[in-house]
């Protein structure tokens, strides 16, 4: 089985360093960035499978992130997640774009990572 | 012309006798003294301290002079007795989205501070002014008189009645405006509260998470014993600035304590804090000269947390923080300064407001890539204030951004001023 590849951008130092040491493990591997910038950046480099993405930056939004990415891969897995509650407009972005409300739990993105696994199929 | 009711000529006599010039028309008079009429409302305006004390002169009589213009073109455009009593009952015609200057000036009050009383209070100045001014009026010191009118007693209540319709009509905008932007702040302060409080609590939790496996080195255990103080301290700060908040909202004050208080340790010990949750972050402190005051410890302590967390969040990493605390004869002079972009001359005026800054209707929250709710300088404000002191803000990018509360030595303790209230 291929590795998953899951790139994380979130402004908060604490819940990056945190949520990629619990996300990392066999086959999965994590990349996290602070800024979207930074992100956009990474991303032409190579696409990831999962692009997790908080909304709130400074700087370039989560959101806006998303529309870059999605503009040139519209199939491009991303997870959004905000501590504000989400509007109608997530759905709008791309069918395989997904909202998780902050505070979430561990299992609610093992739940996603497992859907995505099982989208992408023996790789 | 309405015939003059019955002994008016008597009443006009004595009008006449105090220097009342009966040729000229009200609107008249307001489009020919509208500097002075402005200048006089413009004196009880200023006194709405301490919001108003932040804005330019330009800011607070900005709309005035439109809303009289307004209330001016108003009164002289005939109206027929079915639009006044329409009027009077608040369904004046409006276009479909005008902005008028009241409407506008109440959006802006609302973005100063401004509450409803004060608002409705500058209404009543404004009517006030000008109805005063009027009855002063004297021959020698008038404007020339606009076109000539013969003015009856009962033609100048009319007079005065359609300036009180204008006026009126001016507060009902003014106020329906003003209502609309504290919704539309009151939905975004809570949607920014749950985000303030979700961001930390998340961290929390998910370090719960990993504090429960058990391959974890001792080093990663503290790291992650760090991040949940860290982030418990943020959310902490955020709880007491709301009660605060609430508690002044409400109109009870923060409650101070005053005891004799030395404000050096209170440094010391809000620095520690602020390091222990921030160990990269390098900071200065200089403290010298007496500190030692008649004021609220645990109080002035939360306002200088609130500004060197300020100062961590929003300054460059790299730079040093500075403390400074000097004690001189009339009081002491706090300094909390921070480099990094500088804030924008335009936020300056409101930085001390809470959650107040301008967002277009319907914007998406989630677009905005920082928001805060300022609850923090708010409550710093009200603190200083309480203790009779001042809290002033710089910024610019050699100076990097500098808060500097003022805190006058308080009069000695008498039983009964142990215990104020701030505001």
């Amino acid at each position: 089985m291929k590795t998953l590849s899951i790139m994380y951008v979130e402004d908060n130092q604490d819940l990056r360093d945190t949520l990629s040491e619990l996300l990392v493990g066999p086959g999965r591997a994590v990349a996290a960035y602070a800024t979207g910038e930074a992100a956009v950046e990474a991303w032409e480099a190579g696409a990831p499978d999962l692009l997790l993405t908080d909304i709130s930056l400074p700087g370039m939004s989560g959101t806006d992130l998303a529309r870059i990415v999605l503009a040139k891969n519209p199939a491009q897995w991303v997870a959004l997640c905000s501590g504000y509650e989400f509007g109608k407009h997530v759905a709008t972005l791309g069918a395989n774009v997904r909202a998780l409300p902050k505070p979430f739990e561990l299992e609610q993105l093992e739940a996603l990572i497992d859907e995505i696994n099982a989208a992408l199929g023996p790789r | 012309m309405k015939p003059p009711c019955p002994d008016s000529g008597a009443i006009v006599e004595k009008l006449r006798e105090r220097g009342w010039q009966p040729t000229m028309s009200l609107s008249a008079f307001i489009s020919d003294n509208l500097d002075a009429i402005v200048g006089e409302w413009e004196v009880f305006a200023k006194t709405l301290l301490p919001v108003a004390g932040t804005m330019s002169d330009l800011a607070l009589r900005d709309h005035c002079r439109e809303i009289l213009l307004a209330a001016v073109a108003d009164m002289q455009t005939r109206e027929t007795e079915s639009q006044r009593a329409a009027k009077s009952q608040g369904h004046a015609p409006q276009e479909a989205g005008a902005d008028t200057a009241a409407t506008a000036h109440g959006a802006l009050r609302h973005l100063s501070g401004f509450d409803l009383v004060q608002l409705v209070a500058e209404f009543r100045a404004l009517r006030a002014s000008v109805l005063a001014l009027w009855s002063r009026r004297k021959p020698a010191g008038l404007a020339a008189a606009g076109a000539p009118e013969v003015s009856t007693v009962a033609s100048e209540i009319e007079q005065i009645t359609r300036f009180n319709e204008a006026i009126d009509q001016a507060l009902a905008e003014s106020v329906d405006s003003y209502s609309s932007a504290v919704t539309a702040s009151r939905d975004m302060f809570l949607a920014v509260l749950g985000h303030d409080l979700r961001g930390p609590l998340q961290a929390i939790s998910m370090t719960g998470r990993l504090l429960l496996k058990p391959e974890m080195s001792e080093a990663a255990r503290q790291q992650a014993a760090m991040r949940i103080q860290r982030n418990s301290t943020t959310m902490g700060l955020l709880i007491s600035d709301l009660l605060e908040f609430m508690r002044t909202r409400l109109g009870s004050g923060i409650p101070l304590a005053r005891t004799s208080c030395d404000f050096g340790p209170v440094c010391t010990t809000a620095l520690e804090t602020i390091r222990a949750g921030n160990p990269e972050q390098s900071f200065d402190e200089q403290i010298s000269g007496d500190l030692v005051l008649c004021a609220d410890g645990p109080r002035l302590h939360q306002a200088l947390l609130n500004l060197l967390s300020n100062a961590v969040q929003h300054g460059d990493p790299g730079r040093t923080i500075s403390l400074s605390a000097q004690g001189g004869d009339d009081g002491i002079e706090v300094r909390v300064t921070n480099f990094g972009r500088p804030i924008e001359e335009s936020a300056l005026q409101t930085i001390f407001e809470p959650l107040v800054r301008a967002t277009s209707p319907g914007a998406d929250l989630h677009e905005q890539s920082k928001t805060s709710l300022g609850l923090g300088l708010f409550i710093v404000r009200e603190i200083v204030a309480g203790h009779g002191g001042s809290v002033t803000v710089q910024s610019s990018v050699d100076e990097g951004t500098s808060f500097t509360m003022r805190l006058p030595r308080a009069q000695a303790l008498s039983a009964k001023a142990a215990v104020t209230s701030a505001r």
